[in-house]
């Protein structure tokens, strides 16, 4: 854990530097005639001017305060946005991970029971088509069919619960694709294992022994999985982000970048990187909840 | 048939088909058990003998395996054409079973206490403090110490001796008519051993049970069991009452088992296994399965299947040679089929 | 069918071959799979000198026109786009960019994560403490993001986009070459060559890398489809591929503001993107299951 907390703060300072690299922001926000004079009273306002170091040094005393600096877009602090921007998509994220983990279980714990059956069919094709399909084009071609076609869901936006058909819809392609097959796999393992030919004896139900016996000694892989697919959403939603005009962190990242507001993007980087950090931590809470092994070592 | 029969099978047969191939793990064997009894079946691996309980427990996958019986009967109801549900309510509840490895065999994510009370979920309607009180009452029975902490800690926390008995504890809970035990000592220590075919033999005592006792071990026989079937590539080939089969045991394979076992008054002679291997259950040929590693053996039992000839009341052998061999001189030449 | 049924484990090679041949044949989902990558292939092979200029013919007549067998004969099958240009031509001619960047970038992630990972397993100690930690840096760290930084500074070209892709995936194969290795090392052929002498490098090259080298392989099959979604994707947000280079990620970009009017313009490239993707996945999930004896022989018992 120390370890994954040295690893996250080594990719913060990196990033850092890397903003650095794209350019001066001064061609952004200033008009191109601004004269010389101009440009220096910029970057003198904003330490654009001081080497690069004591630049860094600024940036991590401030960090050890908490302040991430000021957008230079808004004129606000970086944090105030980067907070406003997350909700968003955490609210997005979690409701499409919900949603794929419930549905994969549901698709892979009967898959694994009856193999060969139809539902191992139907989960297999739809795994391979959520690997497969790119989010978005998916994205585009339900806007050409439903938004565009039927008139029946609004193109873009956010609101009520009919703007989030479409983004989760396309959102849980991949995850769900990933999640069905492991859960499969997992479940399948834990069928093939003696106990569960003991819970058969003591005369349990089928349901039971599936979703109660091997559901849960299953329950490391998928979770491991699911936290994995977790942390990787943030990609994915860049691109729903985007199409679909939500205004979340995806959607801020693309923005800072392309118009070089270094603060934010550094900002969007630290708290990124808090975030799979404490996500790893929840997630082993988990696994000691569900493996009592692990528990008690 | 008789009143106190609690369970009676009549020409078992297990196959397990896959692809082009035919294994045939148990090739008509009929035996019943009686209420209070303890019936035990003997045999090396792969000799049927815990395929056969498998199949009667309905936990064998169907496809690959096909099970054929004439008949199947617990305590007078059919259980061969049982419908599931019914059977739901037999297995667990009348008919209970304890397997061999126990860390295996329970269920790694729950407590001792949640799968021993799962019985009691399962099968009867009684409220939380009810089912608590009671499965502490098993424990204890069973001879686990400080049954209420046992309550919520982990098969892994327990001993190997521990975890037997829980899963005895387990298997008793509902007071069962016929308790199948499958190997049960085989994975554990010999002083432990001793223990639990002792807890057995009282809960037997106590409640009446009827015990299925399933094992390699002559030893564990000799002590516990009242009759015996000695199983050989899934056929019965001897089956008698205790006495009858380990004092004048008349099969050659039996006799076999019991001439291999390392015994104190032979010590220092070499050992006598029977020579050979079991034959491959995928292309069993006809005649008597024993012939090829049969000292007695002639012509005979390579054409024909050898059915029980009862060479004492209640004790039956299927065997050609039994004639021909001076311990049974006046064997009689009935050929009963089934030892009822 | 017979000559499935007698397949055993003792195969020599030409009979294994055969016998890959009689699975692949049974199963017309792989045999399909293996057809649509072969044409893919052929068109990045010879698709921009064949129909390069078909590809940037611009006619201001014809655009938009939705799919239709029309004046243009075969090439407006697909409809074109808001320059009039075929998209038939510029589909067939972007597969070797697509292709060509995606197979890029994996290959080389794959050989050098292997070649790092091999280092890591094998020399493991402190030297390969340090690789797995930079390497969980990497992969902690949502890949679009890093992608989106990184093609910032160092300008969207193709070459550096194969960089960006191939650094992204590289952890993936670093930790799976690694564990091989770990295994592996263990293994009483390894003391044996070294103590027969062999360097320490020749027990590498000649033992461990041929033993690890399936299941690196088998990720790289899985990994391509994803590097192909991944420069599609950036290259539809803007950061990837640059006119006037062309791949199909690129062409559903362009097409996005035109999606009332003119929904072919983006359906049939993203199409190409899925059916590409989903040949591959096909053909590997095949594959891991044929090479599996013990899945293998579920294979038979169904077949038979």
């Amino acid at each position: 854990m120390v370890e994954s907390f040295f690893s996250l703060v080594g990719l913060v300072f990196l990033v850092f530097f890397l903003v650095r690299m794209t350019g001066n922001p001064a061609d952004l926000y200033l008009p191109e005639s601004a004269s010389q004079q101009t440009r220096m009273e910029f970057n003198q306002l904003h330490g654009l001017n001081d080497p690069i170091l004591v630049q860094f040094g600024r940036f991590a005393s401030q960090l050890a305060r908490l302040d991430l600096g000021d957008s230079m877009r808004e004129g606000r602090p970086a944090i105030d946005i980067v907070t406003e921007a997350y909700p968003t998509s955490l609210k997005l994220a979690a409701v499409t991970m919900i949603l794929a983990v419930l549905l994969s279980i549901l698709i892979g714990v009967w898959a694994a029971y009856r193999p060969a059956g139809p539902f191992d069919r139907v989960a297999t094709i739809l795994s391979l088509g959520g690997a497969s399909a790119p989010n978005f084009w998916v994205a585009l071609t339900l806007i050409s069919i439903f938004s565009v076609g039927f008139r029946l869901l609004p193109t873009s936006g956010t609101g009520g619960p009919i703007y989030w058909v479409l983004p989760v819809v396309v959102l849980i392609l991949q995850p769900f694709g990933v999640l069905v097959v492991v859960v499969r796999q997992a479940v399948m393992t834990a069928l093939d294992s003696p106990y569960i030919r003991t819970a058969r004896a003591k005369g349990a139900r089928e349901a039971s022994i599936l979703f109660v016996h091997a559901l849960r000694n299953a329950s490391l892989p998928i979770v491991t999985t699911a936290g994995t697919l977790a942390i990787g959403f943030i990609n994915g939603s860049v691109i729903v982000e985007s199409i679909f005009g939500w205004p979340g962190v995806g959607k801020l990242m693309i923005h800072s970048i392309l118009m070089r507001d270094f603060a934010v993007v550094q900002a969007v980087v630290v708290v990124t990187a808090v975030a799979i950090f404490s996500f790893n931590i929840v997630i082993d809470l988990i696994y000691a909840l569900l493996d009592p092994r692990i528990r008690y070592r | 048939m008789n009143e106190d029969t609690v369970l009676e099978i009549k020409d078992l047969t297990v196959e397990f088909r896959s692809g082009n191939e035919c294994v045939k793990a148990v090739n008509g064997i009929s035996y019943c058990v009686k209420a209070g009894e303890t019936f035990a079946i003997v045999g090396e691996s792969g000799s049927g003998k815990t395929v056969s309980t498998m199949a009667l427990m309905r936990l064998l996958p169907v496809p690959p395996a096909v099970i054929k019986a004439s008949q199947i009967t617990f305590k007078g109801q059919d259980l061969l054409n049982m419908p599931r549900n019914d059977w739901r309510h037999v297995s667990g509840n009348k008919i209970s079973m304890v397997f061999q490895d126990a860390l295996a065999a329970l269920n790694p994510v729950y407590s001792v206490g949640w799968q021993i009370s799962e019985m009691f979920r399962i099968h009867r309607r009684l409220d939380r403090a009810e089912i608590e009180r009671r499965t502490v009452d098993l424990l204890s029975k069973v001879g686990i110490p400080e049954p209420r902490q046992r309550l919520h800690e982990y098969p892994h926390q327990l001993s190997g001796g521990m975890r037997q008995r829980a899963m005895i504890a387990m298997a008793i809970a509902l007071k069962p008519d016929l308790l199948i035990a499958d190997e049960p000592t085989t994975a554990l220590d010999v002083t432990i051993q001793a223990q639990i075919m002792g807890l057995l033999k009282d809960l037997r005592d106590e409640t009446g049970m009827s015990l299925i006792l399933i094992t390699h071990d002559l030893g564990v026989v000799a002590e516990t069991a009242d009759r015996v079937a000695i199983m050989y590539a899934g056929r019965i080939m001897e089956t008698g009452s205790i006495r009858d089969v380990l004092n004048t045991p008349t099969h050659p394979y039996t006799l076999g088992l019991l001439n291999s076992r390392p015994q104190a008054h032979r010590r220092g002679e070499p050992l006598q296994p029977i020579c050979g291997s079991p034959p491959n259950l995928a292309h069993i040929p006809s005649g008597c399965a024993f012939f090829p590693r049969c000292q007695h053996a002639d012509a005979l039992c390579r054409e024909m299947t050898p059915t029980g000839v009862e060479v004492s009341p209640g004790h039956f052998v299927a065997c050609h040679s039994i004639k021909t061999r001076t311990q049974f001189a006046a064997a009689k030449q009935n050929s009963s089929p089934v030892p009822v | 069918m017979t000559a499935i049924a007698q397949i055993d484990d003792g195969l020599i090679a030409s009979d294994r071959k055969v016998a890959y041949w009689h699975f692949l044949v049974r199963d017309p989902l792989a045999l399909i799979s293996l057809v649509w990558i072969i044409v893919t292939l052929v068109a990045a092979l010879i698709g921009p000198e064949l129909l390069g200029q078909e590809a940037v013919r611009m006619s201001l007549k014809a655009r938009n026109m939705s799919p239709r067998f029309g004046d243009g004969g075969w090439m407006d099958i697909l409809g074109t786009d808001s320059l009039g240009r075929s998209i038939l031509a510029r589909i067939i001619v972007a597969t070797r960019n697509t292709l060509g960047i995606a197979l890029a970038a994996s290959v080389s992630s794959m050989a050098l994560g292997a070649i790092i990972g091999i280092i890591a397993g094998y020399v493991a100690g402190r030297v390969g403490k340090i690789i797995m930690q930079v390497s969980d840096i990497i992969q902690s760290f949502p890949s679009m993001l890093l992608a989106m930084i990184v093609l910032y500074i160092l300008e969207p070209r193709a070459f550096n986009l194969v960089i960006v892709l191939a650094f992204t995936r590289l952890p993936v194969y670093i930790r799976v070459a690694r564990a091989e290795v770990l295994e592996l090392r263990e293994r009483l052929f390894v003391d044996a060559a070294r103590v027969m002498g062999s360097s320490s490098l020749m027990v590498i090259l000649r033992h461990i890398a041929p033993m690890a080298a399936p299941t690196v392989i088998t990720y790289w099959t899985v990994d391509v489809a994803f590097v192909m979604l991944s420069e599609s994707g950036l290259s539809f947000l803007g950061i990837g591929i640059q006119p006037p280079d062309i791949t199909w990620g690129l062409m559903v970009a362009n097409a996005r503001n035109y999606l009332e009017i003119s929904w072919w313009q983006a359906f049939f490239p993203g199409l190409m993107i899925m059916l590409t993707t989903l040949s591959i996945n096909i053909l590997s999930s095949w594959a891991r299951k044929v090479s599996d004896p013990l899945k293998r022989w579920k294979f038979k018992a169904v077949s038979a």
